[in-house]
């Protein structure tokens, strides 16, 4: 089987298992303050709030074990409170009280981003780690994610179904170990590719890349065990199938991809990268092609060396290239050793 | 065409490689932006290499250049055949100069990761390179990879320091190796060892990345992900240092082989705090020490040893020729705490097939063999009883140890033992090991008394009745051309000394099967000069009166 020990070397360098103490224990603080200063918040705002009554909890890679090392860490928590929205119909105020009870520590900068509390932490002027803090409201059994900026126009109370997602996830990946480092394999890809973007919205959302992964895996094992090579090639050849290619009058390329959450809102996740501009979906398209290329590239070359040259045009320096052997094998013996 | 031409044939094909002069037998040449010089052997040399050397610079790490190993006019020589897995006599010339520059080339375009694993992979020689300690530094470490305190003990030779021990609770040295008045506990220092479970960005420290106390930070609370397990990062929170110096012991994996390293920290006060604030907060300043670590769960595994092997317990009845062997190779394979009984005393006529020496003669065999195999390794230990076993040894002893070895050329004795263990109901497996005179035949038959089968068997025939030994093969007339008398009785065999290497080789791969649980039955072998021969349970005797079936027995 092809490159099985450089993709194992490279899985173990890219994947985070836990999460680092400097992070559990600032997440911890943030749990704490939470449930400490949230409900003496909204109490200045006439809002009762039990502490108790406050439920908080992983969502995203750190729950579905698929995080990779970044530059930046980024952890997602929900936050979810009981609230009547129809009688707080403004998320934006909520949001507010959230930054609100957490900004009396001057460790960590507070900022209001559309769909959550982003908590950032800098060491020389450099950020090193966010927690996302997505807070939900809980009416009448159904919970909705606060949507909106702090000065923005547009906001609502979205139905969400954080828990729902995390369910449905979770079923697929955890017990598929295969899936599971492929998913890393792929976010690996799709980091190194949009490393210099900077732009909102022009990377394809991790949970997007994760649901077509989910969608388009099909295990792949030999008697050497499990050729993760053929499956990566095969996931992304599969998503990049999913897309919908045209040409206009004037030969320019045009690429649509579309995954809806498969819970509440049920929304296209794609869709605001879609949005912001023609020239997203295109990139990620050729992106993408590009990688399946590479991959059908070194699955067709014989020697190790050359497939691992393809492979690492997917992957970056991370990946390691089994050398070549310049001589003939005859003079390479395993068997030779001292015999100390 | 000579040498010199090949070479720089070769050399010419490369667009990176510009050859800027080529003297006597160097040829000088400049490779993305170095200089390098290449030695090359003669066509005849057939075992030769080319060589090459970089221009030296302080401030230029790189694995594997050897810039401390200065060469003639400031250049280091750059190692390219680490492993040895070539065997250079089979190349032609030319593939000899292509694989070189190939390799050189290779080593020098390695990107970050790649150069990371190489240092990784020569960690212990950049440690030691560093290392500022003049004493030795031994470490003793438990096998279970967590976190542990561990006791250092220091030896001085005429008021100065020559030497630690830095050991784990729970490993016992011996006090043939390990003398208790040279060795004083050493309070003023606290030494802890700590598992590193992943060494990503774990560097060795070079001459221009000395190791500081943010090297150790790394470690213990790495902002990117964890270098240790949660659980001994609880550990660092819980444990308290009170004093001003501390020993950590790092061990991490590199390539399946532990790689530890060792540092000493000095912290600023001897304020009395947990070791994660103190290491966090406090150090004053770290020195890289070199350290060898010398446990025998460490030494056996670097060897290959049988891991099933290992923390098991061995009782050796007899302490001759046969016994000595067999339990020196038992304690270099991985049973490192044995009892051994023998009434015996070593003899020059004796000397040259003891696994002992002439150092012992007048002494017990026990005692010299316990002193031969307690020098081997610190921790191991052995229980030298200069008796014969008796009944009531023999029963306390079994409880305390997972096989018994029968190494004694007397037939009684073991007739006897034998059916005392075979009543007990709770005696572990037993191998019955004997050579037979003539120095050809031997003979090692593996018993578990749960299964049918024993010793007596072998003196069984058919009927029941007892015989001589029936896997026995040499004629009695053989046997007294063997024979020296040495008066009143005393006997010896003389059978040479190769005998006893092939029935210890055998009988240390029965131990080794028993403990991998690969006999299903109790069986026979029988060791020649030609062969080693399974025979099963074919000496099995229903009617044996040891093990047999007693209705079976008056049929
Ligand atoms: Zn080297
Ligand atoms: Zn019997």
């Amino acid at each position: 089987m092809k490159l099985k020990k450089p993709l194992a070397d490279l899985y173990n360098e890219i994947r985070i298992q836990e999460e680092s103490e400097p992070l559990r224990e600032k997440r911890e603080f943030l749990q704490n303050d939470i449930t400490k200063y949230l409900p003496e918040e909204m109490q200045s705002h006439d809002i009762d709030l039990n502490a108790s009554d406050i439920r908080i909890f992983d969502q995203g890679s750190y729950k579905y074990h698929t995080t990779i090392k970044t530059s930046v860490i980024d952890r997602d928590v929900a936050v979810v409170i009981p609230l009547d929205i129809s009688e707080h119909t403004d998320p934006r105020k909520i949001k507010k009280y959230l930054k609100n009870a957490l900004s009396h520590v001057s460790t960590r900068t507070v900022n209001i981003k559309e769909p959550c509390v982003n908590v950032a932490y800098y060491e020389d002027g450099e950020e090193w780690m966010h927690i996302d803090l997505p807070l939900y409201a809980e009416y009448q059994g159904n919970l909705y994610l606060a949507r909106g900026r702090e000065f923005s126009d547009t906001y609502s109370w979205e139905p969400a179904d954080p828990d729902g997602l995390n369910d449905d996830l979770c079923s697929q990946i955890n017990g598929n170990d295969q899936l599971r480092r492929v998913i890393r394999f792929i976010k690996k890809w799709k980091y190194e590719k949009y490393k210099n973007s900077t732009l909102s919205h022009e990377i394809p959302p991790s949970i997007g890349i994760t649901y077509l992964v989910c969608d388009h895996f099909l295990k792949v094992s030999t008697d050497e065990g499990d050729d993760d090579l053929t499956a990566i090639y095969q996931v992304m050849s599969n998503i990049k199938n999913c897309f919908t290619v045209s040409y206009d009058i004037y030969g320019n390329i045009k690429a649509d991809i579309t995954r809806c959450l498969t819970v509440k809102p049920y929304s296209d996740i794609f869709k605001k990268m879609k949005d912001s501009s023609d020239t997203y979906c295109v990139t990620f398209y050729n992106r993408l092609s590009d990688a399946v290329k590479n991959l059908r590239d070194a699955i067709n070359v014989e020697s190790e060396h050359d497939a691992g040259v393809y492979v690492k045009n997917v992957f970056g320096d991370d990946f390691i290239v089994p050398p070549k052997n310049v001589s003939s094998a005859s003079t390479f013996s395993k068997k030779e050793h001292g015999f100390g | 065409m000579g040498e010199r031409e090949i070479v720089l044939n070769i050399l010419s094909k490369y667009k990176e490689i510009s050859v800027i002069s080529t003297e006597s037998k160097k040829i000088l040449f400049t490779l993305f932006n170095r200089m390098y010089y290449c030695i090359y052997p003669l066509k005849e040399e057939q075992t030769g290499r080319v060589c090459f050397l970089v221009k030296s610079d302080e401030q230029y790490d790189y694995p594997h250049i050897l810039s401390f190993e200065d060469h003639s006019d400031g250049y280091s020589y750059i190692c390219l055949y680490e492993n040895d897995n070539m065997i250079h006599f089979l190349q032609t010339y030319e593939e000899k100069v292509v694989d070189a520059v190939e390799r050189l080339i290779a080593l020098l375009s390695l990107s970050s990761i790649e150069k990371e694993l190489e240092f990784q992979k020569e960690f212990l020689y950049y440690w030691n390179n560093e290392a500022t300690n003049k004493h030795s530094i031994y470490l003793f470490i438990k096998q279970n990879r967590v976190f542990q305190k561990m006791n250092i003990y220091n030896k001085y030779i005429s008021g100065n320091l020559v030497a630690w021990n830095v050991i784990s609770d729970g490993i016992r040295l011996n006090q043939t190796t390990v003398n208790k008045k040279e060795w004083n506990f050493c309070p003023a220092v606290d030494a802890f060892y700590i598992s590193i479970t992943d060494n990503r960005r774990i560097l060795p420290p070079t001459h221009n990345n000395i190791w500081s106390k943010d090297d150790i930070l790394k470690i213990i609370y790495g902002k990117d992900f964890s270098r240790i397990s949660h659980d001994t990062y609880i550990k660092l929170k819980q444990t308290f240092v009170k004093h001003m110096y501390a020993l950590l012991v790092f061990e991490m994996i590199i390539e399946e082989t532990s790689v530890n390293f060792s540092v000493f920290v000095i912290f600023r006060n001897k304020e009395k705090d947990t070791l994660l604030n103190k290491l966090t907060n406090d150090i004053s300043k770290v020195e890289i020490y070199s350290s060898q670590r010398l446990d025998y769960y460490y030494l056996c595994r670097q060897i290959g040893n049988d891991t099933s092997l290992l923390n098991k317990t061995a009782l050796l009845i007899g302490a001759g020729s046969l016994g000595s062997y067999v339990g020196k190779e038992l304690v270099k394979a991985g049973i490192k705490n044995l009892s051994v009984y023998d009434s015996d005393k070593l003899s020059y006529e004796n000397v040259l097939r003891h696994d002992t020496c002439c150092l012992f003669v007048g002494q017990a065999k026990v005692d010299a063999l316990k002193a031969e195999l307690e020098y081997i390794h610190p921790e191991i230990l052995v229980k030298a009883i200069n008796e014969n076993i008796d009944e009531d040894s023999l029963l306390k002893e079994i409880d305390n140890v997972d096989i018994v070895i029968f190494t004694v050329g007397n037939s009684d004795v073991q007739l006897k033992l034998n059916r005392i263990l075979k009543q007990t109901h709770h005696s572990p497996i037993v191998i019955y090991a004997w050579l037979e005179a003539g120095g050809s035949d031997s003979h090692i038959l593996v018993i578990d008394y749960k299964k049918p089968g024993c010793f007596e068997c072998l003196f069984t025939n058919a009927m029941g009745e007892l015989v001589n030994n029936k896997a026995d093969n040499v004629s009695d007339e053989r046997l007294q051309t063997n024979i020296i008398r040495n008066g009143c009785g005393a006997t010896r065999v003389a059978y040479g000394n190769t005998i006893l290497l092939r029935t210890t080789a055998v009988l240390l791969e029965t131990v080794k099967k028993i403990f991998d649980g690969e006999f299903e039955t109790n069986t026979l072998i029988d060791i020649n000069l030609q062969e080693v021969c399974d025979k099963g349970t074919d000496f099995v005797e229903r009617k044996c009166q040891c093990c047999g079936n007693r209705n079976d027995r008056h049929l």
